[in-house]
């Protein structure tokens, strides 16, 4: 079981603390490489919602570290105030029921 | 060698405890798949929780990207 490395921990700790709504994605919001991460950046667009995006293919050690901070093997990862959401259809499934609005709010 | 809805299944029923039913289901291409499976190991868990169990059971399959992408619907003994 890979580990993960402090320096990588840090970072992704950083990263979630900078800004409110964060996503770990393939690709970035103006160019998604993946139906789910293209998905959730529609998502987040129609609730009109500021977030950071990463991409994780143009960071392998981001990629990696996620897989392992998250516990979760696919992307894309919301991260909303430095809690965990889910990948794609968790996100859908909160944006459908209302919950996703509530904790966007 | 092909990944196969009930090799899905079987990695289930063996590594989870008091499941009550799981289906596999292949949504595309034979690597995005869909998991419906009630479990009382899900009592108490909420739905990242859920997922996060299935991906630990499934991780090697999804470290090689045999699986790509995977959609749970995980319920408890309770939940119909």
């Amino acid at each position: 079981m890979e580990t993960l490395n402090q320096e990588t921990k840090d970072r992704i700790d950083s990263i979630i603390k900078t800004d409110k709504v964060v996503l770990f994605m393939k690709g970035n919001k103006n160019f998604p490489q993946c139906g789910f991460s293209d998905t959730v950046v529609k998502v987040l667009n129609f609730h009109n919602v500021e977030f950071a995006d990463y991409d994780i293919l143009a960071n392998p050690d981001l990629r990696s570290g996620l897989k392992i901070y998250s516990e979760w093997a696919t992307f894309p990862q919301l991260y909303i105030n430095q809690e965990f959401v889910g990948g794609c259809d968790i996100v859908m499934e909160m944006h459908n029921n209302g919950e996703l609005k509530a904790l966007l709010a | 060698m092909a990944l196969r809805a009930h090799d899905i299944e079987d990695l289930l029923k063996r590594q989870l405890t008091d499941v009550k039913e799981v289906e596999a289901i292949d949504l595309k291409g034979g690597n995005h798949w869909q998991v419906n499976i009630t479990a009382g190991d899900f009592d108490g868990l909420n739905r990242v929780k859920r997922e996060q169990l299935v991906q630990k059971v499934l991780k090697d399959l999804l470290a090689d990207e045999t699986i790509h992408a995977l959609v749970v619907k995980a319920k408890n003994t309770e939940e119909k």
